[in-house]
C-alpha cells in the first residue's frame, strides 16, 4: 500500500464515477425536486455543492503536487470535510464566518456567490504565497475575504472562538446605540464559527463556548452558529467517539444538533434547522458534524507512521465525496460523463490558475512584509472631541479642564474615558467590575452612570473572553476599551493579543478594489485600547498576582502600541492618542496603568500634592513614542531613563542628588512600544552617562535589555557609561519582603552616585 | 495538435459599423442560425419592417438605419452567433461572456438558449429599451499606454455623484465598466451635464467623452420599466443550463452542471437591466478563473479589443503591463 494517499483517494472517487451503473429509476426526478425523500436539497443544488466540494478536494491534491515541485507552501487540506460547503451555500453571504482551516469547500461555496470573486485563482495565489494573494498578500495561508464577510485567520488553536462570539454580540450592541455595524451586515445576521474536534480541547475554545452559554444565561442576544467538524483525530491523537457529543449535548444555553457528512442531505437538513434556530432565536447553536480526515493532517504527516494501514483504507472508504457522488449519480442529478467532465474541468482550471499564480510576484522586501505592522507616524493621530454641550451633559456640570485643582491618576482616567465615550459613539468600556462598581481602583468610576449599561458593562471573569469580545466588537465596527483587572491576569489570555488581535493586520493586507484596480479597500484590523492595571509597589499587599512586574509578553508582539502613563495628565493624553491610533489606524493599543500610582497625590513630601495634575485641554494629545525629560540642564552628569513607578522614584532621587550637588536629568519613556529611542540617545549623548531604572524583572521582563542593546550598538555613544537597575528575577512576595526583590529608591541613588564617579571616555 | 483554449467575448452595441456592412451575410452558414435569421426576417417582413438580411446587404451604410437600436442589436446578434460557430472549429471554448447586448448573445453562444429564442430575447429587449428616455456617455480612464489612471477614475466617480445628487431629473450612474473606459448613463439633463463637465481627454485618435448615438440609459435604475415588461414578456423564454461556463456582467460564473435557468433568466431580464454591467469584472474572471490561451473577441467589428486589452494590462496578466507588450503577446484576438 502506498504511503502517499493522494493517488488512492483521487482514484477511488474517479473509479466510483467511471464505474457507476447509472441512475436508479426509482430515485430519479426533476433537477429542482428534492434529491431524497423529505430533503430540502434539490438535485441541482446538490450538484452546486459538489462543485464547491470538488474544487476544495482538487485544491488539496494539487497543493501537494505543487509542493513537490517547490511551488506551493501549504498542504493542510480540507479533504473529508467538504460537507461544510453546505453551510457556505445555506448561510447568507453576509453572515460573518470565522473559519476552521479545513474550510476550503465552505470558502469555495461562499465565494462563488459573490460578484467578481475569483476563488480558483485566489486559492492558487494563496498556496503559492504570492504577494498578490488578495487575503494576506502572501504572508500566510489563510481563508478570508472582507467582501464576502470572512475575517482572515489561522484558527489552528481555535483561538477564534472568543472573537466570533464578540462579533455576534456586537451586532445588537451597536444597533442599540443606533449604529450600523461597519461591515454592513443585515439585522438578522448570524455568525458562523467552525473548528475541529481536536481544537475544541483548547482552553480558548472552551472559554468561547462557555462565554456563549453565559451570555444566554445573562439574557444577551448571541446569534452564533458553532460547527465542530469532528474527524475523530487531532494529528495523531484519537478523539473518543462520543467525546464531543458528551461535552456539548447538555451544555447550558447552547442548542446541540448533530449530523454526519456521509449523508449530505442530512447535513443540509441539520444545517437549515440550526441556521434557522440561531437566526430566529438569536441564541447559540452547536452543530456536531461527524466526518473523516483524509490524506493526513498535512502533506508532511505520514499517517502510516501512526495509524494502521487498514484504518487508513477504512477511512478512505468513508470519504464523504464517495457517498455524495453516488447520490448524485443514482438520483440522476448529473450523468456519469457530466460528472467526470465537471471533475476534469475543475482540475484543469485549477492547474492553469496555478501556473499563472506561480508566476506572480512574491514578497521580496522586509518593508513589504512588515507594512501592515507600521504604527502611525508623527502627527498622524487625531482625537475627536464631543460638542461642549454634550460634554457638559455627560460631565454633569463643569468640564474637567475648568476645574483648576490638580488631580491624581485614578481621578483623571475616568474623565478621559468620559470624553472618549462622548466623542466616539462606537466606543465601549467593559471588563470585570468596570460598570456599577467603577473598577477595583475606581478607574472607571462614574462611567456607568453617565453612559449606562449599553456602553459600559461588566463581563464574566475571564480575560480570554474579554479580549476575544474586544476583537469581535472591533471587527464589527466598535471601538472597544476593555479592561484587564491585573497585569498578571493578562498572561492567561495573552494569545488573544499576540496570536489574534495583533496578527490580524499581518494576515490581512486588504483587498484590491474592484472599482479601482490597484487601490486597497479596508483590511481587517482590531482597533482597541486595552487598559491594564499593573506593576508593583503596593506596600506589601497583593503578592505576585497584584504586583506583576513583567511586560515581556507584550514587548515581543510586533506592531502594537504600549504606553505606561505615570501621571494623571499623561494618562489622559495617552488614552487620547491611543484612541486615535485605534480609530484611525486600526492599532492594538495597551495602556498599562501603574496601580501604585492610581491614588498617589504627593511626590516628595506627604501633602505636597505634587503628583496631581490639571486636565489637559480636550483637543491636546501626545505624540506616539514621545518621552518627557524632567529638569535637564547643561551640567547634568547623568540621564536616568525610566517609566511608571520608576519615574516617581527617580524624581525623588533626582532631588536628593541635587541636594548633594549632583545634577541629573530624568527621562520618562512613557511609551514602551514604540520606544522613544532617539530621544533617549540624545540625552545620553548630552550627559555621557545613563542609568536605566527598570522596575520590571531583570531578565527580559521590561524595556531595559532592548534599551541597552540600542545604546550599546550606537557608535556615537561608544564612550558613554551605561548601567541599569532592575527587579530581581522573582515573583513578588507579600509584606516587606516585596521590597527585597523590587527596585528601591536607595538602589537608584546608589547606582547613580557610582555612575557619576565613572569617567566618560 | 490540440486547439488553443479561449474565453469567448460577445460584443455589445456599436460593433456593427460602416466597415462591417455585409458581415452577417458573409458569416451565417446553413443551419439553426440561418434558420433563425430567416425566421427573424420573415417576422420583420410581416411587420412591414426591413429584413436584417436586406439591411446587412445594403450598398451603403446609413446610420439612421444601421445604428437604429433594434436593427443594430439584431445584426450584431446574428453576426456574432454565426462567427462563434466558426470560431468553435478552431478554438476550445472554456467559457463565454459578453458586453451588454453581448450577454444576450452569450446565452445561445453557450447553449443556454437556441438561436431563434436568442433573437426573440434580443429583439424584445431592444424594443423595450427604445422607449426609455436618456442616454449613454463614453469616457475613459486610461492613458496612452492603456494603464489605469486612478486619478481620472476618482474624478469620474466624484462628478457622477455630484450630478446625480442634483435631483431626479439628473439621475445618472455607471452603466458599463468597460476596461479602462467607462460608460455612464442617465437622464437627458444628466447626460448634458456629464458631457459638459467630464474632463476632455484623447487616447489615440479618439476624443473623450462622447455620447453613444441611439443608446438609452442601459444598465441603470432608469430601465426599471424595461425590466418589468421584459420579465412579463419573456417569462416563458426557454433558457436551459448552458453547455459551457457563462460569465455574467457581475463577473459571476454559471456552470454547465448546476446553473438554475430561472436565475439566469432573472439576471437577464432584471439584474443586468437595472444594475451596472461590469464587463471589466467579467474579463477579469475570464482571465483568472479560466486562464485561456487567448481572449477571443467574436462578432463584427473590433471595438472590444481595447477594453479587453485594458483589463489585461490592469491585471498584468501573463506579464503584460502596457499596450505595447499586449500587442506583442497576442493575448486578445478577434479571429
Amino acid at each position: 500500500m502506498s504511503i502517499r494517499r493522494e493517488g488512492p483517494v483521487a482514484e477511488r472517487l474517479l473509479a466510483l464515477i467511471r464505474e457507476h451503473p447509472g441512475p436508479d429509476r426509482a430515485r430519479t426526478g426533476p433537477l429542482d425536486a428534492p434529491i431524497a425523500p423529505h430533503s430540502a436539497m434539490t438535485r441541482r443544488r446538490a450538484v452546486l455543492i459538489f462543485e464547491s466540494a470538488i474544487q476544495s478536494r482538487l485544491q488539496d491534491l494539487l497543493s501537494r503536487e505543487l509542493k513537490d515541485r517547490g511551488i506551493s507552501y501549504y498542504t493542510i487540506g480540507s479533504a473529508g470535510h467538504e460537507a461544510n460547503a453546505i453551510f457556505g451555500e445555506l448561510l447568507a453571504p453576509t453572515d460573518t464566518a470565522f473559519l476552521h482551516y479545513r474550510s476550503g469547500a465552505f470558502m469555495a461555496a461562499r465565494l462563488r456567490r459573490g460578484r467578481g470573486e475569483t476563488p480558483f485563482f485566489d486559492a492558487m495565489l494563496s498556496f503559492c504565497a504570492s504577494a498578490e494573494d488578495p487575503v494576506s498578500g502572501g504572508r500566510h495561508k489563510v481563508l478570508g475575504s472582507p467582501r464576502m464577510h470572512v475575517p482572515p485567520q489561522t484558527s489552528t488553536i481555535a483561538s477564534h472562538l472568543p472573537k466570533a462570539l464578540g462579533f455576534a454580540m456586537a451586532m445588537s450592541r451597536l444597533r442599540r446605540q443606533g449604529i450600523e455595524p461597519a461591515s454592513g451586515v443585515p439585522l438578522d445576521s448570524i455568525v458562523y464559527c467552525s473548528f475541529g474536534d481536536a481544537s475544541i480541547n483548547h482552553a480558548t475554545a472552551q472559554a468561547g463556548l462557555h462565554a456563549a452559554g453565559a451570555a444566554v444565561l445573562h439574557a444577551q442576544p448571541c446569534p452564533i452558529l458553532y460547527v465542530c467538524e469532528d474527524n475523530g483525530i487531532g494529528i495523531s491523537v484519537r478523539t473518543p467517539d462520543d467525546y464531543v457529543e458528551r461535552m456539548m449535548k447538555q451544555r447550558p444555553g447552547i442548542r446541540y444538533f448533530t449530523c454526519d457528512s456521509s449523508d449530505f442531505p442530512g447535513v443540509w437538513a441539520t444545517a437549515q434547522r440550526a441556521i434557522q434556530f440561531v437566526r430566529e432565536q438569536r441564541r447559540p447553536a452547536f452543530v456536531h458534524l461527524r466526518t473523516v480526515r483524509l490524506m493526513g493532517h498535512a502533506g508532511s504527516d505520514v499517517e502510516a507512521n501512526h495509524m494502521p494501514l487498514e484504518q487508513i483504507e477504512a477511512n478512505e472508504r468513508r470519504d464523504p465525496l464517495l457517498g455524495f457522488a453516488e447520490l448524485l449519480l443514482s438520483t440522476g442529478a448529473i450523468g456519469r460523463d457530466e460528472l467526470l467532465a465537471l471533475y476534469r474541468d475543475t482540475d484543469a482550471r485549477l492547474r492553469r490558475a496555478a501556473t499563472e499564480a506561480a508566476s506572480r510576484p512574491k514578497l521580496t522586501g522586509v518593508g513589504e512584509i512588515t507594512a501592515p505592522l507600521l504604527r502611525p507616524g508623527r502627527g498622524q493621530c487625531a482625537i475627536a472631541v464631543a460638542s461642549e454641550q454634550r460634554r457638559r451633559e455627560v460631565f454633569g456640570g463643569p468640564l474637567p479642564e475648568e476645574d483648576a485643582r490638580p488631580r491624581h491618576l485614578a481621578y483623571r482616567i475616568p474623565q478621559a474615558l468620559t470624553d472618549i465615550l462622548a466623542a466616539y459613539p462606537n466606543a465601549f468600556v467593559f471588563g470585570e467590575d468596570v460598570a456599577r462598581k467603577g473598577g477595583v481602583y475606581n478607574a472607571t468610576k462614574g462611567l456607568y452612570e453617565r453612559f449606562r449599561g449599553g456602553r459600559v458593562f461588566n463581563t464574566i471573569l475571564d480575560e480570554t473572553t474579554i479580549l476575544g469580545l474586544a476583537q469581535g466588537m472591533a471587527q464589527a465596527g466598535c471601538l472597544p476599551i476593555p479592561e484587564i483587572q491585573y497585569l498578571a491576569y493578562l498572561h492567561n489570555a495573552i494569545d488573544q493579543i499576540r496570536g489574534e488581535a495583533a496578527s490580524l493586520q499581518f494576515f490581512s493586507t486588504g483587498h484590491n478594489s474592484l472599482d479601482h484596480p490597484g487601490h486597497q479597500i479596508s483590511s481587517y484590523s482590531n482597533p482597541m485600547v486595552v487598559r491594564i492595571a499593573g506593576l508593583a509597589y503596593q506596600k506589601g499587599f497583593g503578592g505576585h498576582f497584584h504586583n506583576d512586574n513583567s511586560v515581556g509578553a507584550l514587548l515581543e508582539i510586533p506592531g502594537i502600541v504600549l504606553g505606561v502613563p505615570a501621571r494623571a495628565d499623561d494618562a489622559v493624553l495617552m488614552l487620547r492618542t491611543m484612541t486615535g491610533a485605534a480609530h484611525d489606524h486600526g492599532m492594538v493599543n495597551v495602556c498599562l496603568e501603574p496601580i501604585a500610582l492610581y491614588m498617589q497625590k504627593d511626590l516628595h513630601e506627604p501633602g505636597d500634592g505634587l503628583w496631581q495634575f490639571a486636565y489637559p485641554p480636550p483637543h491636546e494629545l501626545m505624540e506616539l513614542g514621545e518621552g518627557r525629560v524632567y529638569e535637564p540642564s547643561d551640567d547634568d552628569a547623568l540621564t536616568i531613563v525610566t517609566f511608571g513607578n520608576g519615574l516617581w522614584m527617580s524624581l525623588r532621587v533626582q532631588r536628593r542628588l541635587r541636594q548633594r550637588g549632583i545634577s541629573v536629568r530624568v527621562f520618562d519613556l512613557r511609551w514602551l512600544m514604540p520606544l522613544p529611542i532617539e530621544q533617549v540617545k540624545e540625552h545620553v549623548r548630552a550627559t555621557g552617562r545613563c542609568l536605566i531604572v527598570d522596575e520590571c524583572r531583570a531578565s527580559n521582563a521590561g524595556p531595559s535589555p532592548l534599551l541597552l542593546a540600542e545604546l550599546c550598538q550606537d557608535p556615537e555613544l561608544a564612550g558613554c557609561v551605561l548601567r541599569r537597575v532592575a527587579a530581581v528575577d522573582s515573583y513578588v512576595p507579600l509584606a516587606a519582603a516585596a521590597n527585597l526583590v523590587l527596585v528601591q529608591e536607595p538602589d537608584i541613588e546608589q547606582a547613580a552616585l557610582q555612575l557619576c564617579e565613572e569617567r566618560v571616555r | 495538435m490540440s486547439r488553443p483554449t479561449a474565453v469567448l467575448i460577445c460584443p455589445g452595441r456599436g460593433s456593427y459599423t460602416r466597415e462591417e456592412l455585409g458581415f452577417v451575410g458573409r458569416t451565417v452558414r446553413a443551419g439553426p442560425i440561418a434558420d433563425a435569421l430567416a425566421a427573424a426576417d420573415a417576422a420583420r417582413e410581416a411587420a412591414g419592417r426591413p429584413t436584417l438580411s436586406a439591411i446587412d446587404a445594403a450598398e451603403k451604410f446609413r446610420p439612421g438605419l444601421h445604428l437604429d437600436g433594434e436593427n443594430a442589436a439584431e445584426l450584431i446578434y446574428f453576426g456574432t452567433l454565426a462567427h462563434v460557430e466558426q470560431l468553435r472549429e478552431r478554438y476550445d471554448i472554456l467559457a463565454v461572456c459578453g458586453n451588454s447586448l453581448g450577454w444576450y448573445t452569450a446565452l445561445p453562444a453557450s447553449g443556454a438558449l437556441d438561436p431563434a429564442n436568442g433573437w426573440r430575447l434580443v429583439a424584445t429587449m431592444a424594443r423595450l429599451q427604445k422607449s426609455i428616455p436618456g442616454g449613454q456617455v463614453l469616457t475613459t480612464a486610461v492613458g496612452e499606454d492603456w494603464r489605469p489612471d486612478f486619478g481620472q477614475q476618482v474624478e469620474i466617480q466624484r462628478l457622477l455623484v455630484e450630478i446625480d445628487d442634483r435631483g431626479d431629473d439628473h439621475t445618472c450612474d455607471y452603466s458599463i465598466r468597460l476596461g479602462g473606459h467607462v460608460v455612464l448613463a442617465g437622464t437627458e439633463a444628466a447626460i448634458a451635464a456629464l458631457l459638459e463637465q467630464l474632463p476632455k481627454r484623447s487616447v489615440g485618435a479618439r476624443e473623450f467623452p462622447f455620447r453613444l448615438a441611439g443608446h438609452g440609459p442601459f444598465h441603470t435604475s432608469l430601465c426599471e420599466p424595461t425590466s418589468v415588461a421584459a420579465a412579463e414578456e419573456l417569462a416563458a423564454l426557454p433558457v436551459t443550463m448552458p453547455s459551457c461556463h457563462l460569465i455574467d456582467g457581475f463577473g459571476r460564473v454559471h456552470s454547465p452542471w448546476s446553473t438554475d435557468p430561472r436565475e439566469l433568466l432573472h439576471y437577464t431580464t432584471h439584474e443586468q437591466v437595472v444594475e451596472t454591467f461590469d464587463f471589466t469584472a467579467a474579463v477579469r474572471t475570464a482571465m483568472r478563473e479560466f486562464q485561456p490561451d487567448v481572449l477571443l473577441c467574436a462578432g463584427p467589428g473590433s471595438s472590444l479589443r481595447a477594453p479587453v486589452g485594458h483589463c489585461v494590462v490592469a491585471e498584468g496578466w501573463r506579464g503584460v503591463h502596457d499596450k505595447e507588450a499586449l500587442f506583442a503577446a497576442g493575448l486578445v484576438v478577434t479571429d
